[in-house]
């Protein structure tokens, strides 16, 4: 069967209750989504930021043809392509700390007037053990985080896609987001 | 954490948010109570919702784009603080990744000092710090106004435990701004105010290098910029420092983070684990240089890792994109320092500035001609890493070429015994034709053979290009690929006298079999003395990958595709994965993997093949919107799958790119037609003709399509030119057997077939020649030979068809109807993906008529009449179908308008299902009249 046509039985899937269903879906679109991640990431002029929700939307776009999809089958990809934007991103980071084990290239920012703002290897790579162990008992607010955080969405989308309400979502990205930083800011174990 | 447990923290939190700090404290560990853990841990979280983090910003955002994060903690020297016993703080500077710096007073030696801090993980690991300070020993070599000078490694306390101390490192103070700064608050600069600083920061480098020091991580971070008297002194600082951080051991968890920088600067060979060199540092002065004059990195992206990424995948676009005024001297000099290949960049950063001033002899600037050749040869020396390019007698010769250069390339050979190499020889023929025909747009005398098309078995040296097309030059050659290495050779021959004219022997290393294609070709362009601008050379190189292995599984995969004697698709795109896995940004291979699944769906009707090709194809243009060959695959794919207007438009477009694409055309014309443009399509495939007025396919393109239109007589001329051209393609056999068919020349039609299936036995050829037998009414080596066309291809429905009609006509008439439905699932697949296919849905309703179905056989022909591209063979269909349903009075409109439009009138003839007709007198006269009808349009 085609991507396409994958996707949108397998979203059906989902929609019925197949967990399974969920982690196919995620390669599908792991490919499409970081093609297209690069494919911006080129195009961009530099100083703009990359917009993950325009990055998602067109990958719903060229993978979705299927009007047939409803809307809960979209929040579903939604959420699904923000599990995938996270996985990329880890990704590079997790290859780019075994390139430095490996090859012994270790770079020194020594500009001393500036400090970037982007999240470091390191800590991404962090958030992403953290935000694993967080799944094991609120699996609700680890999703929650990859939408908001990795994904881009916004509380009031991110509400729609989990089916809560926006309250709710406030909520839980508060607490998630505290609790995360905490996990940040503790000194490596 | 339990769930549970976790759902009460949840709530403790979200009450204590809301309330005034101290209230919530008191909060938390009234409603915590004797857990003391979940007090502490909600505390935590109640103090971290308070301050800002890292959640708050989106991990896509550009890292220079971004504001300057605030430091939270207070750095660890506050003013006036002694350090080391001998340095007093000034001030606090900042921070940077190796840890904080300030200005300090040498109180020794009474001047101020640069002092930064080392991370405690750099300076507990002991052998970080003992590497660290052969670094310190090797650039403190370095004395040069241009270079920061290093002076000590020490720590504070200074006479305390090791294990509690604080390393730092003391050098020159510069006051001044960084080039970094400089460039964020101003952006661009004019070449005239770029050139003196470059100047002096390529000092300081030379000089490093002379002494042996890498500086392994120049940016404009690590320039200083000191006004001193009016003008202004740029200092390079932190050399070498970079590779101290290898780390050892078990720091290296927590190093990578902190010391994680820009990569924005790093060479490609860096990138992928080479090691740091001269070149690296020129490379990224380049990439200074670019950002100076630009005001951004040539690979700069929107997110901190993508620039890095792309360096690795492709050459550096010109900086004149950015800033258009830039003199092209400035251009040349940035894009060779920034040369993915290292020995292609400058051999130092000072011969940089000497380009930029127009000091250096460049290779491009045309001179005498042996020095030039000399010239050359020096250049492919530095180019292709272990070179030889032979120079034989011909070097020494002037050689003399024709005005008119009509070149042939014949296939190169494989003299190797690596059993992928034929492919990868037959993909590198076709790339080198492929790029020299881009040439034929720049100078009108100079045409490309389109060589791959014929055969070896016709066309065994240069003198057979020249008696079957008419070429001036030939170049002969062979390809010769061990584990190690990979040695092509190339002959330029005179067809005329099968002189040899040049002769050319290159060798790449296995990995940079790439530059193979490079070479040659611009060797061939410099040995015809073909002119070609900067521009268009990097237009022909665009699309390209930096990975070897890409570039040659896609090689051998475009071989293979293009293979006229019947592409072998399963392979093509198995090399077209491959080519992607190893550069998953690789255009070209995307749309040849398109292209192949496109080309396959035409052959089986799998409308996943449809689907998967078109996202490929697609890939491809959003990858690299400028290439037309990869329009012009969108196009084929667009085509092939029944997307007719997106297909046009796709071969404007590749047209619009590239003039000279006569391929383009000829799907320009076959397009057409599906859509039934028929006098346009026409034209499309008469240009095709006189762009390319000796290519077999030029003439059997058009030759097919009068073929199609019922214009047999047009058509035969034009398919036995095609097989003049090309003897032993089974394809133009096959089509003139068609043609044949059609003229009720059975006999002929068979000798033509029968030397398609011996060429090469194809199902279409199977095919074909089952139909002769069928018309001669032979049912049985009709049913035979289709039932060897349905073995090779089982998912072309006419052939199940024509067997059905075999076995229907003959003595197995049971075993028709078994047939007739295979071939009615097989179309309705087409139609699922094409579902306004005039053509299928005609066929449909054919299929339907034969089964007996009547209903359902005429509401197919209802929607296929309905249609475009209703033809001939269309009308033909219906006449069948309605005679089928028993609707006699249609059928006989439906045969005139068949016959109207050119249908042979001896098809209609011999048509066993159209007895009911042929009973009736009236069928003779319509037959008779419309054949004087049809002659008279000949004339």
């Amino acid at each position: 069967m085609s991507p396409a046509g994958e996707i949108t039985v397998l979203l059906a899937a989902l929609k019925s209750g197949d967990a399974s269903a969920e982690s196919r879906l995620i390669g599908l679109v792991y490919d499409d989504l970081h093609a297209l991640a690069r494919r911006y990431m080129r195009r961009e002029r530099p100083g703009h930021t990359l917009q993950p929700t325009a990055l998602v939307n067109e990958t719903y776009l060229r993978l979705i043809s299927d009007r047939a999809v409803d809307w809960k089958g979209r929040a579903h990809f939604f959420a699904i392509a923000a599990t995938v934007m996270r996985r990329i991103l880890v990704d590079y980071a997790r290859q780019r700390a075994a390139g430095k084990r490996i090859g012994g290239r270790q770079r020194v920012d020594l500009d001393a007037f500036m400090a970037a703002a982007s999240p470091r290897i390191e800590q991404l790579l962090i958030l992403d053990q953290a935000l694993t162990r967080l799944a094991e008992w609120g699996p609700r607010q680890a999703r929650l985080v990859e939408m908001i955080y990795f994904g881009g969405l916004t509380e009031k989308e991110a509400a729609e896609a989990l089916r809560i309400s926006v309250r709710t979502v406030r909520r839980d990205w508060s607490a998630s987001r505290a609790w995360l930083q905490n996990q940040l800011s503790k000194p490596p174990a | 954490m339990t769930p549970e447990r976790w759902q009460r923290v949840l709530e403790v939190f979200d009450s204590a948010r809301g309330r005034p700090p101290t209230e919530a404290a008191d909060f938390v560990r009234a409603e915590c109570g004797q857990d003391a853990e979940m007090c502490s841990e909600v505390l935590r979280m109640v103090a971290e919702h308070a301050r800002g983090g890292m959640l708050d910003h989106s991990p896509w955002d550009d890292p220079t784009a971004a504001a300057a994060a605030p430091a939270c903690d207070q750095p660890v020297f506050p003013p006036g603080q002694l350090v080391s016993g001998r340095y007093r703080i000034v001030r606090f500077l900042g921070r940077g990744g190796m840890g904080e710096v300030y200005e300090a007073e040498d109180l020794e030696l009474k001047e101020h000092v640069a002092l930064k801090t080392l991370l405690p993980a750099i300076a507990s690991d002991g052998r970080m710090i003992a590497r660290f300070k052969r670094e310190i020993q090797l650039s403190r070599k370095v004395s040069h106004p241009n270079v920061c000078r290093v002076f000590d490694l020490a720590r504070h306390p200074a006479d305390g435990p090791a294990s509690d101390a604080t390393v730092f490192l003391t050098m020159e103070f510069l006051p001044g701004e960084t080039l970094s700064a400089r460039l964020r608050r101003e952006g661009r600069m004019p070449a005239a105010e770029a050139l003196p600083i470059l100047s002096q920061m390529a000092e300081g480098l030379d000089a490093a290098h002379r002494a042996g020091v890498i500086h392994r991580d120049f940016k404009p971070a690590n320039v200083m910029l000191v006004p001193s008297e009016g003008v202004t002194r740029a200092v390079v600082t932190d050399f070498g420092l970079a590779r101290s951080f290898a780390p050892s051991g078990e720091t290296t968890a927590t190093l990578t983070g902190t010391l994680m920088g820009t990569l924005d600067y790093m060479a490609p060979e860096l990138l992928s684990g080479g090691a740091a060199t001269v070149a690296s540092d020129v490379y990224a002065f380049g990439t200074v240089a670019y950002e100076m004059v630009t005001g951004a990195r040539p690979f700069a992206g929107g997110a901190p890792l993508g620039g890095a990424y792309l360096r690795l995948k492709g050459p550096a676009p010109s900086p004149r994109t950015r800033a258009p005024d830039l003199d092209e001297k400035w251009e040349r000099a940035i894009l060779r320092a920034l040369d993915p290949n290292p020995e292609r960049r400058f051999a130092k950063p000072g011969h940089f500035i000497q380009a930029l001033k127009g000091e250096a002899p460049s290779v491009t600037v045309p001179l005498p001609k042996v020095t030039r050749r000399r010239l050359i040869a020096v250049a492919v020396a530095a180019a292709v890493l272990m070179v030889c390019a032979l120079a034989w007698q011909a070097w020494r010769r002037s050689i003399r070429l024709p005005t008119i250069k009509t070149i042939a390339v014949l296939p190169l050979r494989n003299v190797g015994n690596a059993t992928d190499s034929q492919a990868f020889c037959e993909g590198l023929t076709e790339s080198l034709i492929g790029r020299l025909s881009q040439l034929e747009r720049f100078d009108d005398h100079f045409s490309v053979v389109p060589t791959v098309e014929f055969n070896s078995r016709t066309i065994r040296n240069a003198a057979d290009t020249r008696r079957a097309f008419g070429a001036t030059l030939a170049i002969t050659g062979s390809v010769e690929r061990t584990a190690e290495r990979t040695r092509m050779a190339l002959n330029l021959i005179d067809p005329a006298t099968s002189r040899q004219l040049d002769a050319y022997v290159l060798v790449a290393p296995e990995d940079r079999s790439t530059a193979l294609l490079e070479q040659s070709f611009d060797h061939i362009v410099k040995t015809l003395r073909l002119t070609l601008s900067s521009a268009s050379r990097r237009e022909i190189a665009a699309g390209g990958t930096s990975s070897a292995a890409a570039f040659q599984f896609c090689q051998q995969g475009i071989g293979l595709l293009r293979r006229r004697d019947g592409p072998q698709l399963d392979d093509a795109i198995t090399l077209f994965q491959k080519a992607l896995r190893e550069d998953s940004g690789y255009a070209l291979a995307f749309a040849g993997l398109g292209e192949a699944y496109a080309t396959k769906f035409t052959a089986t009707k799998e409308p996943e093949l449809a689907r998967q090709a078109r996202l490929n194809g697609e890939h491809a243009v959003a990858l690299n919107d400028s290439l037309a060959s990869v329009h012009l695959a969108l196009g084929i794919i667009d085509s092939r799958t029944g997307r007719l207007s997106d297909a046009l438009n796709e071969f404007q477009r590749t047209i619009k790119l590239d003039p000279a694409s006569f391929y383009s055309y000829h799907w320009l014309g076959r397009t057409l037609d599906s859509m039934g443009r028929t006098e346009e399509a026409e034209q499309a495939y008469l240009a095709v003709l006189s762009m390319r007025p000796s290519y077999w396919l030029a003439h059997n393109g058009l030759g097919a399509f009068y073929y199609q239109h019922g214009q047999f007589d047009k058509a035969e001329p034009l398919l036995r030119k095609a097989i003049d051209l090309a003897p032993d393609n089974q394809i133009t056999h096959t089509n003139l057997g068609g043609v044949y068919l059609a003229k009720g020349l059975y006999d002929a039609a068979e000798e033509e077939l029968k030397k398609s299936v011996a060429t090469k036995e194809t199902y279409i050829g199977d095919s074909n020649l089952g139909s002769a037998y069928l018309m001669n009414q032979r049912y049985e080596e009709a049913a035979a030979v289709l039932e060897k066309a349905v073995k090779l291809n089982p998912n072309d429905p006419r052939v199940w068809r024509n067997l059905g009609d075999a076995y229907r006509f003959g003595r197995r008439p049971a075993e028709a109807p078994p047939c007739f439905r295979k071939a009615i699932d097989l179309v309705e697949r087409q139609l699922s993906v094409d579902p306004a296919n005039t053509e299928a849905l005609a066929n449909l309703a054919l299929y339907w008529a034969k089964l007996g179905d009547r209903s359902r056989a005429l509401a197919a022909l209802g929607r296929a009449l309905a249609g475009a591209g209703v033809n001939a063979n269309t009308h033909f269909n219906a006449c069948i179908v309605l005679v089928l349903a028993g609707k006699t009075p249609s059928a006989w409109e439906e045969v005139r308008k068949a016959l109207d439009a050119g249908f042979s009138p001896e098809l209609v003839r011999k048509e066993p299902e159209l007895a009911p007709l042929r009973k009736d007198p009236r069928f003779l006269s319509l037959l008779n009249g419309d054949r004087q009808v049809h002659e008279g349009e000949k004339k």
